[in-house]
């Protein structure tokens, strides 16, 4: 877990940058090291510090150890030790609120979705050093990732995992469909494919890939859970009676059962099986065929070969889609805030950003609409729709900000609870939208009355 | 010259002994026995009596993390028994999942113990084998009926579909976590399994400490092998099964692992329990006066469950000396 800066293994690493570069990356968006990194030299006093960050484990350990090094790096040129700490990301949450208990621990750490908005007065307002990031980086494709309850920026965006349609294009060509490009395109091409055993996969479960994906149906159909003002309760509506019957027919038609207990691995293990013709998934379930080098059954073809990643479909109301963001933040408590300032500028330079995605095999995709134009994703068709789906993706709670309250809306699985119901014909539609729009309600309220 | 004694000019030069006789005179002679109980007492009070009470203080309080807390009576109890529905659906669920998990293992449990108590041959493996799904790390073991309960690929299903003589059956396949009722079946399944080998080597210590001549009484009045465990066994087993049936529903209705990895409360909230959705409210949603109030919401029915089964065990225990 935490690993003390080894400087050595740091200047061994090749394509490091050199201590000039450094220094301009670190200019071009502050300059508050600028003096100490000119001399070389850092104060006496510096020896003993030391600059703490915490993050949630990633599963490619590759963006770890390139989010390690750059620490290393920094704190080499600043003359601090620094610190990395890792944990389970379902651990992460209770580790923060420990600190905030506690007004003591990292100095920088990753916060998730809503917890900018829910920690708002223990993070530092991160606003001179958003714009300035922003302005450096080609603008921010989401203006709502990262903000407080007051309104200011209490994280930097970091990245999000993006929900693409993977589909196998070959079974798609064999029922003589083009590729989906609505909603309505995949209910029926799905539905077709499901007759020839290759159901779609959608999770409608306590996953978080439903939370996400069947918050992107909805407002592809011009639903909404809560208003712009992330106050009010918004999701009994027509719109969302529209997206109900939808998501009922599209469970009816184009998929199976197993679906209801589907947790986050499963729509990859049926896709990759075989089995699937489409799910909405990050590209964990492309990079896992192209390792496993799995084979489509009966041929002599490989999965990762016989598929593709599209936009997200498009609904009556456009095109949207919802995604977990992870951002940077700095504890109001840290003891090294200016310190964890200047490393949050030099890690978002587009040089280390692109590194990071890079070492990331492009899983953190750039809230930075400019750093999402990435060699990477250039370099591989499969990667074609990562530069622009950002543009269409959002954070839980939009068209609001993510809070606490939408948080626990997620957390209770309240959405995916509510479509399975539906779907498997325990209540109509607008029973369901009525109950969850009493238990968001109820929810909302006790958030308010909190304040 | 006056010589002191020896003695005295002991107790003179050691005024701790004599501070502790003043206290004997005080407190009575097991003074010593009081200081020895210390430290368990002072680890007690810190790592249990102090976090019981401050659970005890979250639920009647508005504690929100990072926010400072204030007292708020039995609020979050009413909120969460008039309007929070899931929580309601969690009381039945953990009644049902600890009921049913607690009358398996007690009748499976008694009857694998019987049985274990007549095999002679390999005694010692079958013995130490049925203590796996015990001592095996739960979150692994439940990993294991992850897999095998999968909704896509179950080996079980695959068994049905591809083995005879099930395939002459045609049964399944079975959607073990997705269906409500087959998922609360299947975690009760999985705890059953895992809970069982307690019962099994408890009952069978108790089996073994049974007087072999009162069997043989029996068996010259002429009992039957039912009469003798209706009349011998049962009655002479009940402290054993008391003490055994109190702590597993204390284990079972805190159950979290098993939830947690197969089903993580689903589908549609019908396999939460009050662990899981308490670590739902307290640890995800950060309201730790909610998931303090629905974890000890469960805290006076265990007390009378408690009381109730110790005063068997004493009344049998008392019947027996």
């Amino acid at each position: 877990m935490a690993k003390k800066t080894a400087l050595t293994k740091n200047e061994k690493l090749s394509g490091s940058p050199s201590r000039r570069k450094f220094l301009q990356d670190a200019a071009l968006v502050t300059g508050g090291l600028a003096g100490i990194l000119a001399t070389g030299i850092a104060p006496a006093t510096a020896q003993s510090r030391e600059l703490k960050m915490l993050v949630n484990s990633h599963f490619v350990p590759a963006s770890d150890e390139e989010l390690e090094r750059q620490l290393m790096e920094f704190g080499k040129a600043a003359g601090v030790t620094t610190r990395l700490d890792r944990v389970a990301h379902l651990q992460l949450p209770a580790v923060l609120a420990g600190e905030v208990q506690g007004q003591k621990g990292h100095d920088l750490v990753a916060v998730g979705n809503s917890t900018p908005h829910l920690y708002s007065k223990h993070l530092e307002s991160l606003d001179d050093l958003y714009a300035k990031i922003g302005a450096a980086g080609g603008g921010w494709t989401d203006t709502v990732v990262g903000k407080g309850d007051d309104g200011h920026y209490k994280a930097i965006p970091w990245y999000f995992i993006s929900f693409p349609l993977a589909l196998r294009t070959d079974l798609i060509a064999e029922i003589g469909e083009n590729l989906p490009d609505t909603w309505e395109d995949v209910h029926r091409v799905g539905a077709k494919l499901k007759k020839k055993g290759h159901p779609l996969g959608i999770q409608i479960a306590h996953s978080v890939d439903s939370n996400m994906i069947l918050r992107g149906i909805m407002w592809s159909y011009g639903a909404k859970m809560v208003d712009a003002d992330s106050k009010t309760v918004a999701v009994n509506s027509k719109e969302t009676l529209e997206a109900f019957k939808f998501m009922k027919a599209l469970y009816q038609d184009a998929m199976t059962d197993e679906v209801l207990a589907w947790d986050d691995r499963n729509n990859n293990v049926c896709f990759n099986s075989g089995k699937c013709s489409m799910i909405l998934n990050p590209i964990s379930a492309y990079r896992s065929a192209v390792k496993a080098k799995t084979m489509v059954e009966g041929t002599d073809r490989l999965v990762h070969q016989s598929m593709n990643h599209i936009m997200p479909p498009a609904g009556p109301a456009g095109r949207h889609m919802a995604a977990s963001f992870n951002n940077a933040g700095v504890w109001k408590f840290s003891k090294e805030k200016e310190l964890a300032k200047e490393f949050l500028a030099f890690h978002f330079s587009k040089e280390n950003a692109e590194r990071l995605l890079t070492a990331s095999q492009g899983y953190n995709q750039p809230v930075l609409a400019g750093n999402a134009l990435h060699p990477l994703y250039a370099s591989n068709p499969k990667y074609y729709f990562a530069p622009f789906i950002g543009w269409y993706t959002h954070a839980i709670g939009w068209p609001g900000v993510p809070t606490a309250a939408v948080q626990t809306v997620v957390d209770q699985y309240l959405l995916p609870d509510a479509v399975a119901s539906m779907a498997i014909g325990k209540v109509t539609p607008e029973e369901a939208i009525e109950k969850l729009d009493s238990q968001m309600t109820r929810i909302y309220k006790r958030a308010a009355k909190r304040g | 010259m006056v010589s002191v004694p020896n003695v005295e000019r002991a107790v003179a030069a050691s005024p701790p002994a004599s501070r502790r006789s003043e206290l004997r005179r005080r407190f009575g002679p097991d003074i010593d026995g009081y200081g020895f109980l210390l430290p368990a007492i002072i680890v007690m009070i810190s790592l249990v009596v102090y976090p019981f009470f401050l659970a005890v203080w979250f639920s009647v309080s508005d504690a929100f993390v990072g926010e400072p807390s204030s007292y708020v009576g039995l609020e979050n109890f009413i909120y969460i028994l008039t309007e929070d529905d899931i929580f309601l659906m969690t009381i039945w669920n953990t009644l049902l999942f600890a009921f049913w998990s607690v009358v398996f293992k007690v009748v499976l449990g008694l009857t694998c113990a019987l049985l274990l108590q007549r095999i002679l041959k390999l005694k010692r493996f079958f013995r130490g084998s049925v203590l796996l799904p015990f001592v095996a790390p739960t979150a692994l073991t439940t990993l294991g009926w992850w897999l095998i309960l999968d909704p896509t690929y179950s080996h079980i299903n695959w068994i049905l579909a591809n083995t005879w003589p099930f395939t002459m059956f045609g049964l399944g396949p079975y959607n073990f976590l997705g269906n409500p009722t087959l998922a609360m079946a299947s975690v009760i399944f999985v705890n059953i399994w895992r809970g069982i080998p307690f019962f099994i080597i408890t009952i069978l210590a108790g089996l073994m400490s049974i007087p072999e001549h009162l069997y043989d009484a029996a068996e010259i009045d002429g009992a039957s092998t039912w009469r003798k465990f209706r009349s011998i066994t049962l009655p002479l087993l009940r402290p054993v099964l008391a003490i055994i049936i109190l702590f597993s529903t204390i284990f079972t209705l805190g159950e979290f692992n098993i939830i947690y990895v197969l089903t993580r409360g689903g589908p549609m909230n019908s396999t939460h329990l009050f662990s899981t959705y308490s670590f739902t409210y307290g640890i995800l949603n950060h309201e730790i006066a909610l998931g303090a109030a629905v974890a000890l919401f469960l805290f006076p029915i265990l007390v009378l469950i408690v009381v109730f089964l110790l005063r068997m065990v004493r009344r049998d225990t008392s019947h027996e000396l």
